[in-house]
């Protein structure tokens, strides 16, 4: 391998994900990111390291206190709050590909548009290796058999845990990270030992998370010099999709002003201000739900953590 | 309609993904404006989500194109029901028995509109209509019990709420009728199981946490013993009213003290299962 080609490997991150047009994988490069690209999140970070990738990068360590590397990680939390970058900076962390399995992919398999099943996808991922199978929304292809009443969605269910349990045989350096909204759909059978058996909680961003995602979000575009800090004060239990909005808002109604005037304007504390005003957290829907499920149907104890970040954090 | 769209959209709402059903929805309208299809199938999702008046305006589209879409009506004649528009349901049920009269849920419906105005006779006729069209359908079966157990007729209870396990055992609305038909006989250790049952399978629903909350309060014999008098009302109301005016034109002062022990009982109750289900932090609910 020359040296130009180490140096793209390094940059660049190999994707193959579905196109829903041409009903196929395709494969693309973007850039690569890796934990230091991730703001925050320093808890979680720590947590995927020690129970995935330091076993991956060190096994002996962890083969000398009885504890196999393996088994794949399933990350969860309200929307809109890194899952999907996570996973990517976990592909880049320990330089592997990335097969992206969305909901238009695992809908193609349940309808049957695609002539692509999940096998497929398996296969493909392993021809990539080392490679992240990242499969996002998993609660729509893992959801409770019981659940179900079709049988071909029963199958779909059972080949995913044929295709996991070959993690040992076949799917040596295939590392495989599901993200789901809404863990408590998952079929129980998806939760045990060599399958999602790392459960990751994925918060919404703290206050200083808060004003870095702000600031990347308003970076380049014009503007006077910005509180952000204060809008992050006023943004708690905000994803980073909801600031995104934030912003999005605000461009809108400058740009507006732009047109109208003639001028290029900027991006105002007060625009922001107003911005704001007109969004609400969309988290707080999906911690009213996971209060519930944590409270009453949480045998195993799987969700105190997200009782404890609602007491801490005085989520309502 | 292409059976592929309907089946990726039907897919879509069943795993709760409102905003992609939607998105595939508009696709679908916009390539077929005609079909009615489309237009409940918005319906439903904005049914789903809880959001009536978007769902009545999708329905009313879907009619528009065919006065008998079978969604469009099982939406309108449910969505009266969840409202408790009860002039507006009847008068929508009525028309749906005609157009569709092979179709159980009406029936169901119709019977859950009957109990709650304790016309449970007339309930039961109903809802052996749509036994005779569903014989299995455990929510049916459980339904039945219910009404049954109302009835004091315990032995049938018990039987139609053994056929109805016997066909479903995860679905929290069977097991909520379970759970109340077990109440009204007294049973209030199985109803609470069933409570549970319930809660573990649908803890986002609010009446099922309600009912389960309400459960933990009746596990106390003294909250019990002070519920009784309701008892007695949804058994009889006309002599429980007259045996209340005569006890309190002649006991006034102990029917004063009832009451309060009434109001006592029933927060201290609340408060010992909120401890025991959420501890001492009363942010929690």
């Amino acid at each position: 391998m020359s040296s130009k080609d180490k140096n793209e490997k390094r940059k660049n991150l190999k994707v193959i994900q579905f196109d829903k047009d041409k009903n196929t994988l395709i494969e693309s490069s973007q850039p690569k990111e890796t934990f230091e690209d991730v703001g925050g999140l320093d808890e979680v970070k720590k947590k995927i390291k020690m129970s995935f990738i330091l076993p991956l990068q060190q096994p002996e360590f962890f083969q000398a206190y009885g504890k196999e590397a393996g088994g794949s990680l399933l990350l969860y939390g309200p929307p809109g709050c890194g899952k999907t970058y996570l996973a990517k900076a976990i592909a880049g962390e320990i330089d592997a590909n990335f097969v992206h399995l969305e909901l238009q992919a695992i809908l193609s398999m349940y309808v049957g548009q695609s002539e692509h099943n999940l096998h497929d996808v398996f296969e493909k991922a392993r021809e990539q290796k080392p490679c992240v199978l990242f499969i996002d929304e998993l609660d729509a292809l893992g959801g409770n058999r019981h659940n179900m009443r079709q049988h071909h969605e029963r199958m779909l269910v059972n080949q995913l845990l044929i295709e996991l349990d070959g993690l040992h045989s076949f799917n040596e350096q295939v590392y495989v990270i599901g993200a789901t909204n809404t863990p408590w759909y998952l079929d129980p059978a998806l939760r045990r030992p060599g399958r999602f058996n790392h459960l990751v909680f994925i918060p919404p961003p703290t206050l200083e998370e808060r004003e870095t995602i702000l600031s990347l979000k308003a970076q380049g575009k014009p503007q006077e010099s910005l509180n952000l800090n204060k809008l992050a004060k006023k943004t708690n239990h905000f994803s980073g999709a909801d600031l995104g909005q934030v912003i999005q808002d605000a461009i809108d109604v400058v740009l507006q002003k732009s047109l109208e005037v003639g001028e290029l304007l900027p991006l105002t504390n007060d625009s922001l201000l107003k911005a704001l005003k007109g969004r609400k957290p969309t988290t707080l829907e999906w911690f009213s739900s996971a209060k519930n499920y944590a409270t009453f149907s949480d045998v195993n104890k799987d969700y105190q953590q997200v009782l404890d970040y609602i007491h801490e954090n005085k989520v309502k | 309609m292409n059976v592929q769209t309907t089946s990726a959209i039907n897919q879509l709402i069943q795993w709760g993904k409102y905003k992609e059903a939607i998105e595939e929805i508009e696709k679908y309208i916009q390539n077929d404006p005609e079909e009615s299809l489309g237009y409940a199938l918005m319906a439903k999702v904005y049914t789903q989500k809880d959001d009536y008046d978007k769902a009545i305006y999708w329905v009313e589209e879907a009619l528009k194109k065919d006065p008998e879409d079978a969604l469009a009506w099982e939406l309108q004649v449910s969505i009266a029901y969840t409202q408790e528009k009860w002039r507006e349901f009847n008068r929508l049920v009525d028309d749906a028995f005609r157009i569709f009269p092979t179709e159980s849920h009406f029936y169901y419906l119709k019977a859950n509109e009957l109990s709650s105005r304790m016309k449970f006779k007339e309930a039961m006729e109903q809802m052996e209509q749509a036994l005779r069209i569903s014989p299995k359908y455990a929510l049916y079966l459980a339904n039945y019990s219910y009404l049954l157990a109302h009835l004091n007729e315990k032995e049938g209870s018990l039987q139609y709420e053994k056929r109805a396990l016997q066909e479903e055992v995860e679905d929290s609305s069977v097991f909520m009728y379970l759970a109340w038909s077990a109440d009204r006989r007294g049973d209030h250790k199985i109803a609470l199981s069933y409570f549970e049952n319930a809660i573990r399978l649908n803890p986002n629903n609010n009446q099922v946490r309600d009912e389960y909350l309400e459960s933990l309060q009746k596990q106390y014999f003294f909250y019990r013993m002070l519920i009784y008098p309701s008892k007695m009302f949804a058994k009889n109301r006309y002599l429980f009213l007259v045996l209340w005016l005569v006890a309190a034109f002649l006991f006034r002062p102990l029917i004063l003290l009832f009451i309060v022990l009434y109001i006592a009982s029933h927060w201290l109750t609340k408060l010992l299962v909120h401890v025991k289900i959420f501890g001492w932090s009363f942010s929690q609910r």
